[in-house]
């Protein structure tokens, strides 16, 4: 049985009057005990459970499983209750337990209806808050919500869920008073505060750069650096904005098909050009096209309908209702782009950094204008004439009378360009004509030197500003147009039938109104019919304020994956999220933080922890370890030290020697000079094939495919890290400044340090644990601020 | 445990820790989490902890996993029948209702690419790229009919590891390591080392814990550099120093974990405990360059260099620490065929023989340490190689000899504790492409290996969330015909 069913059942008990529901109470048990056998893979004895037509008629031994109204005449029935081992189902393992048992009796007898799975029926509301649903819940189980953290834990839970970093002391004391003064409306205050933090947008930057496998180098073995930051700063910039979901969705799967795409549309669509690239010699483009292509397919469906999909490259879904083909119909919504694997990552576009851009443009002006003109003055007909008949002049044989002449006039040239001169001209590259040109024109006179002077010096101050070069999509134009066949059994080069894009049947109707490319297929996702879309965002930041989704399995919304105790709550905020909440990110935020639910103490008692280790009930506040970017953005933040420099090319903090291995470029870690080595961890240059150690050590991926869901862990890898690594060095170095600053007694410069870190009040216990480390260490304050950066509270979200 | 000084230092820790409870936190009442430390796991806290079943023939386990899956058709299975259909048209009945990852259309069949020869009394079976193995050949237990559900590498490297093609479920190792617990306090029960230059397919999830708590993860050491980062303390930072820090920081979590009641603090003062004590132990451990010259030699080792021979040596020196389990992973091992390091006869032949001159020494070496008969070797693959060519593009061969995966039948050897050394169990059909005879799951392989840890794989179970989960998850049977 399937872990959550269990709780699930144990909730029914409760409910014993209503009438047994398929996906609730019957289908976690089928799963996991019948369908292996019984199920679309094998049929054992001709039975299989997971269609109602199927089950209902007669098997190879001519008994009928199920007849609807009548257990005692059900062979189901019978194998289940059997005290024959040969015939006893299921045959393996300890049989079906007395509850079970009867649940499937009353279920026959109620007519043994079957629903679709969950997750593929719309939400519906349910018109309760989420504090109604979860305290009703908790009242059938005899439980009630925990009361409320207090100012100073909640503050600090706010506001590393909302921004990602911790609140200033001093914020916090400021809440406590508002909160006393005003109750609610403080709260509301801070919270609004920090949304419209840019901080936030570079927190809820991070689930989504997992999602979209973001990564400053190409993949497999020769993983060269490439420009992506452009499209992380405009996640950022997006998500500052509470860009709507639906939109925010819509740009970055067909930003270049939306009418009129500005260049902001444009940048979002190296979402899908976040797929590996293979440089390696002697591969096949086409096959990592197709790679690629396979690879959008399946992040679509990973990220944002919380479906794995891959299976159905080869074969029908094993448990769910997607068949082989539907698997090329997504395909060929995706099949469409220039892109191909090539060596210099075309199409790509050269973006400024947006902040950049406004310092850009004039220069960029000047550059154009100069140009311009430079252009306009050497075309003038008697200057193009006299170039022509001077480069004549050189490159024709001199006769014997004007040899010394010509010696002569070639002597007074500059050596390159007597150089030049003596290469054949119509082998010149580019640049070494123009250099020349400009040779020949400046000694014309006419102004020519001071314009070129002028337009080098614009153009090298134009050079400084870092521009992106940024791989987009880009949809080939119709006669390009590419066929899509399906793959049979998974294998790109043997193409079966042809297919055009199509949505899968089991999900909502297409409208023929949609164009079938990639726009329609981001009009179909999000126009609010579609029964994952807003489901699986709300589940995503669920679980990131949680630590677990109210579907536990982010990636798996199918009937493998968990079932949700909460689903009316699900389906509730998803309802809203679409509907009233017009896709706002912002407004589901706020929707959560401002619950009793999200606002419940951690503190647990043993017993509490035992009956329900992982707070699905949700009858305690959540409780669990930062992630990589928050413990880093945290730990700079309380030593003063954290940059908060936004946007740009990826930066290069310390690293230990010898991570990178780079046969082929030679490519050097070098650490960023200034406050670019102390900059928020999201933009740490990520390099797929060597990852960044702390990442690694904090669980994040190392972004090669879609990652959906970090697995937190509990080492001592994070202990060696967080103790002795120079960049937690620094933070406890800045700490210890912040402490000892301000003067005072040795106890109030510890008290300082902790309520720095913890945000509340030092405990005696604490500060004299701290002051008898600081005598046992010599005096050295940043030893003892260093210990207040490893604290559990510290590293957790209490 | 039996070094002198480790004893002192541990007294000495012991000492300065219940100091700290006395003088520090007795008023906060720390001392209920110093016994959420199990004296027997080392750090790892006591959960329901398990007992054996029945006594241990293996005390550790050294898992050679050769990650991409090697030919079994060019090192241990040989098939004098393929031989003769070399070259052929594939018959249909191959093809039919199977799936391949690469293999396209009809491809054509591929003899052996290596000749074998017989070694030992129990007359083995190796290609010649085991010259040294080969001289051990009583001393293994084969499985020549392994067969998985899986034929992608990273589903069936966790199917092979963890039971279960889906992330998110503890990994053997772990298994072991929380069923066993550690010999060791000062260094992890559980230890991967990645060779070749990569991790495996699967990522870390395969030596992940799962559901099991956090601690009896594998705790993975570098493969270059410095073999765990920063376990050096910073500049100008003693031990002692680091030892006071650890001290004030465990203490005040004692408090939080009173406070919160999260198992969470205990693990973290548990991992800083353990952090502290591999400060001293890595370096001695994994200080493969103390070795002397002819160890050297006999395992093909260059000190600092990331190989499979580094990894084997340093799993020797590890096992004679008391860690439970090594695991090691080689990268490389996909011989498709589609590139000369993955060709059969060329880059695959080099490996192999590396391969074999290591693990040979290692063996040897276990042997004349007196550990061999108490240690459990292991070493195998996700899966199995097709006994045909491979033939990616339109059908055309692939430029070098290879072959694809399969997971239908392939070849997993063991060696040491508890086994019947010099023993062949089970046979894939006269073309080695489905295991026929004796056909040996992954579930029962894991069933088979926790056995001979002294465990029932039904009765060593975790209860997560409402159920007793395994590693053989609803299945698996000991393989009783291995067993000594």
């Amino acid at each position: 049985m399937l872990p959550c069913a269990l709780l699930a059942l144990a909730l029914t008990a409760a409910r014993a009057e209503e009438p047994v529901q398929f996906n609730r109470d019957i289908r976690p048990i089928l799963n996991a005990q019948c369908f292996k056998c019984h199920g679309g893979v094998k049929e054992a004895g001709g039975l299989n459970l997971q269609f109602r037509d199927r089950a209902l008629q007669a098997g190879e031994t001519g008994e009928v499983a199920i007849v609807p109204g009548h257990p005692e005449k059900s062979a189901f029935i019978e194998r289940i209750t059997t005290d024959d081992k040969e015939d006893r189902m299921p045959r393996k393992g300890p049989g079906l337990s007395k509850e079970q048992v009867a649940m499937f009796k009353r279920w026959i007898a109620e007519g043994a209806p079957w629903e679709k799975h969950w997750a593929y029926i719309p939400p519906k509301p349910n018109g309760k808050s989420i504090d109604q649903t979860v305290g009703d819940r908790l009242a059938e189980k005899k439980l009630t919500l925990a009361p409320a953290a207090d100012v100073a834990t909640l503050a600090r839970r706010l506001s590393l869920d909302l921004i990602g970093l911790p609140p200033e002391p001093a914020r916090v004391t400021a809440l406590e008073a508002a909160v006393k003064a005003s109750g609610e409306t403080g709260w509301n205050a801070f919270i609004d505060e920090l949304l419209a933090s840019p901080a936030y947008g570079e927190r809820w930057a991070v689930p989504w750069l997992d999602l979209a496998r973001y990564a400053d180098s190409r993949g497999y073995e020769k993983d060269g650096l490439r420009d992506m930051w452009r499209y992380r700063d405009w996640v950022i910039d997006s998500l500052n904005a509470d860009m709507p979901y639906d939109r925010f969705v819509t740009e970055q799967l067909a930003g270049d098909l939306l009418p009129k795409a500005t260049d902001e549309q444009i940048v979002a669509t190296a979402f899908h050009r976040n797929t590996l690239q293979n440089d390696e010699g002697g591969t096949d483009d086409e096959e990592f096209r197709t790679l690629a292509v396979i690879d959008r397919t399946n992040t679509t469906f990973d990220a944002l309908q919380g479906t794995s999909i891959g299976c159905v490259q080869c074969h029908g879904h094993p448990y769910d209702a997607f068949v082989h083909h539907e698997y090329y119909e997504l395909y060929a919504f995706f099949n469409q782009t220039a892109d191909a694997d090539r060596g210099d990552g075309s199409p790509t576009r050269k973006f400024f950094a947006r902040a950049d851009a406004e310092k850009a443009a004039p220069l960029r002006k000047s550059v154009d204008e100069l140009q311009a003109k430079i252009t306009a003055q050497e075309n003038l007909p008697e200057n193009k004439k006299a170039l022509t008949e001077w480069l004549a002049e050189m490159s024709a044989t001199p006769s014997e009378e004007s040899k010394d002449a010509f010696l002569q006039k070639l002597a007074a040239l500059p050596k390159p360009i007597r150089d030049l001169l003596a290469k054949d001209q119509k082998k010149w590259t580019k640049p070494e004509r123009t250099t020349v040109e400009r040779h020949f024109y400046g000694a014309l006179g006419q102004g020519f030197t001071e314009l070129y002077k002028e337009l080098d010096a614009v153009s090298a101050e134009l050079a400084k500003v870092p521009v992106c070069d940024l791989p987009i999509m880009q949809e080939l134009a119709p006669p390009a147009a590419r066929k899509t066949q399906i793959f049979e059994r998974g294998n790109w080069m043997v193409k079966g039938a042809e297919v055009h894009p199509q949505t899968p049947q089991n999900l909502n109707p297409w409208h023929d109104d949609y164009p079938k490319n990639r726009l329609g297929f981001a009009q179909w996702l999000t126009n609010g019919e579609n029964p994952l879309t807003a489901r699986v965002q709300v589940n995503r930041v669920w679980e990131q304020l949680f630590g677990v989704g109210l579907v536990e399995t982010l990636e798996d919304f199918g009937s493998q994956g968990d079932f949700p105790i909460y689903q009316d709550l699900l389906d509730d905020l998803a309802v809203r999220f679409q509907g009233e909440m017009k896709w706002s990110q912002k407004a589901l935020l706020r929707e959560i933080v401002r619950s009793r639910v999200y606002r419940q103490t951690s503190k647990a008692t043993k017993a509490q922890i035992e009956r329900d280790p992982a707070n699905r009930l949700l009858a305690r506040g959540a409780r669990f370890r930062l992630s990589n970017e928050q413990i880093h953005d945290q730990a700079l933040a309380i030593g003063g030290v954290l940059s908060r420099k936004m946007a740009g090319p990826p930066v290069m903090p310390y690293q230990p020697p010898g991570i990178w291995m780079t046969p082929y470029d030679g490519a050097q870690w070098k650490t960023s000079a200034g406050e670019d080595s102390r900059r928020r961890a999201l933009y740490t240059l990520i390099r797929r094939s060597a990852a960044y150690p702390s990442m690694v050590t904090f669980d994040a991926p190392n972004r090669e495919t879609c990652s959906v869901r970090r697995i937190r862990t509990n080492t001592p890898l994070q202990s060696l890290d967080l103790m002795n690594s120079p960049v937690y060095m620094e933070a406890a170095a800045g700490l210890a400044k912040r402490m000892a600053e301000p003067g005072g007694s040795l106890e109030e410069q510890i008290q300082r340090g902790l309520s720095f870190a913890l945000l509340r009040p030092a405990r005696p216990a604490e500060v004299a644990v701290l002051r008898a480390l600081h005598a046992q260490v010599g005096g050295n304050l940043t030893l003892v601020a260093n210990s207040i950066l490893n604290l559990d509270e510290v590293l957790t979200k209490n | 445990m039996n070094h002198p000084t480790l004893l002192q230092r541990n007294a000495v820790e012991l000492e300065t820790r219940r100091f700290f409870l006395r003088k520090s936190m007795a008023c906060i009442g720390g001392m209920a989490f110093a016994t959420a430390l199990s004296p027997r796991a080392g750090a790892a806290p006591v959960t329901t902890a398990p007992q054996p079943q029945f006594p241990a023939k293996a005390k550790r386990v050294i898992y050679i996993h050769l990650a991409g899956a090697p030919s079994h058709l060019e090192t241990f299975d040989y098939k004098p029948e393929l031989a003769k259909l070399d070259g052929q048209i594939c018959p249909d009945s191959f093809l039919a209702g199977k799936r391949f990852a690469f293999i396209k259309g009809v491809p054509k069949m591929l003899g052996p690419q290596v000749p074998f020869a017989q070694h030992g009394q129990s007359g083995a079976w190796f290609s010649e790229n085991f010259p040294e193995l080969g001289k051990l050949a009583d001393k293994l237990t084969f499985i020549k009919s392994m067969w998985t559900e899986q034929f992608n590498h990273a589903p069936a490297q966790l199917m092979l590891q963890t039971g279960s093609q889906l992330k998110g479920r503890p990994s053997v190792g772990s298994w072991a390591y929380y069923g066993l617990g550690s010999e060791n306090k000062d260094l992890p029960g559980f230890i991967v080392l990645t060779s070749s230059g990569r991790n495996p397919d699967a990522g870390k999830t395969v030596w992940g814990s799962g559901f099991l708590p956090s601690i009896y993860q594998g705790v993975q050491c570098q493969g270059h550099g410095e073999p765990i980062l920063f376990a050096e303390n910073p500049e100008g930072v003693t031990r002692d120093q680091r030892r006071a820090t650890i001290d004030a920081i465990n203490a005040i979590n004692r408090q939080t974990g009173e406070e919160f009641g999260d198992p969470e603090t205990a693990t973290r003062i548990g991992q800083y405990e353990l952090a502290f004590r591999m400060q001293m132990s890595v370096p001695e451990a994994t200080d493969v360059a103390s070795e002397p010259a002819q160890i050297h030699e006999m395992y093909g080792t260059k000190p600092g260099e990331n190989s499979l021979a580094n990894n084997c040596l340093l799993a020797r020196r590890l096992c004679e620490r008391g860690v439970r389990f090594v695991q090691l992973y080689d990268w490389g091992w996909d011989a498709h065929g589609d590139s000369e390091p993955n060709s059969l006869t060329g880059g695959q032949k080099k490996k192999t023989q590396l391969m074999d001159k290591a693990v040979a020494a290692l063996l040897s070496d276990l042997e004349q340490r007196g550990m061999l008969h108490d240690t459990l070797v292991v070493c195998g693959a996700e899966f199995g190689r097709t006994p045909m060519k491979e033939n990616r593009n339109a059908g055309k061969d692939n430029p070098f000899a290879g072959r694809d995966h399969s997971p239908g039948g392939f070849t997993v050897w063991m060696a040491g504790g508890g086994l019947k050394p010099g023993f062949t169990y089970g046979e894939t059909d006269e073309f080695g492409y489905q295991a026929v005879i004796d056909r040996v799951h992954v579930h029962d392989l894991n069933a088979t290996i926790l056995h001979l840890l002294g465990f029932d794989h039904e009765k060593l179970t975790y209860f997560f969330q409402g159920r007793n989960y395994r590693l053989t998850d609803v299945s698996g049977h000991v393989v009783k015909a291995l067993l000594a």
